[in-house]
């Protein structure tokens, strides 16, 4: 499978989803895919047009900033000229894009021409690490349930995203089972927002 | 009795953070338009200090609070992309 991974590293949020993506990017060419990482500077309108020229994607990744209608790519650039706006949606179609960014399926989303599009309807949160539990670790295993899921092959794209409802559900609950955590409220409100926005729009 | 203040920054823009809601051991103060909170009142001792705002990192730490003032400055990361 051709699979697209694309991530900004431009503020303090995008070196967690960066983390994320190398991560995800690191597991799919294991498991022998043919990948394409767009990465930093590199996630812009211009490369992501030509990359998409060259060789079509299956799978396109984004992970980092987004808008109702755009996914910006790297900042200060992707403000002028997102990587993905409604202008070049026509990119997508054909592909499965998953996203990892704040509110691009309120409009870009349910717009899209792609085949399956997954991304959020609110803002999409991070997390960080600290000294009481890995919060990052559990959140980078949620955003990465639904490529992994689809890059065996299945085209089941409601059954990705119940399982990736169902990994933040997982992690919701752990979280409740440990008190002595002092920032697991937050990180349960943070994952449930994640979860009950997240949706996908399939053509 | 000691008092415990500090300025709330955003981490990476290094504007301070009005309207940010610090409580420490049931006294909550509200962060000015400058990022400042002060609690007043708090005897000696260790207390947790936790603040929770939107869109920005939870924090927990546990401060030791001096007479007569104890300053603890501290910077959050947003956390919505």
């Amino acid at each position: 499978m051709n699979i697209l991974v694309a991530y900004s590293i431009d503020s303090i949020p995008t070196t967690v989803t960066a983390y994320a993506g190398d991560k995800l990017a690191t597991i799919l060419e294991e498991k022998g895919h043919n990948v394409t990482k767009l990465s930093g500077l590199m996630t812009n309108r211009l490369a992501f047009q030509l990359q998409m020229a060259l060789k079509r994607a299956d799978m396109i990744c984004y992970l980092g900033h987004g808008t109702k209608d755009k996914l910006i790519g790297q900042l200060p650039m992707g403000l002028l000229v997102p990587m993905v706006s409604l202008a070049n949606r026509g990119l997508l179609v054909a592909s499965v894009v998953h996203t990892v960014a704040c509110l691009s399926g309120a409009v870009l989303g349910r717009r899209s021409l792609a085949r399956a599009y997954y991304g959020s309807t609110d803002y999409m949160f991070v997390a960080y690490p600290d000294a009481e539990h890995n919060w990052l670790e559990d959140f980078t295993d949620t955003w990465l349930t639904i490529p992994l899921f689809l890059s065996e092959g299945s085209t089941d794209y409601i059954k990705a995203l119940n399982l990736y409802k169902e990994k933040c559900t997982k992690y919701i609950k752990e979280y409740e089972k440990h008190p002595e955590w002092h920032n697991g409220d937050a990180y349960i409100h943070f994952l449930q927002r994640n979860r009950d926005g997240y949706t996908v729009y399939i053509r | 009795m000691a008092i415990l203040t500090g300025k709330i920054i955003d981490a990476e823009t290094k504007a301070p953070l009005a309207f940010i809601n610090v409580a420490v051991d049931g006294k909550i103060d509200i962060t000015d338009k400058n990022g400042v909170y002060v609690i007043e009142d708090l005897p000696e001792g260790e207390y947790f200090l936790r603040i929770r705002a939107p869109f920005y990192e939870p924090y927990t730490d546990l401060v030791y609070v001096r007479e007569p003032k104890t300053v603890k400055n501290i910077s959050l990361r947003t956390t919505h992309l």
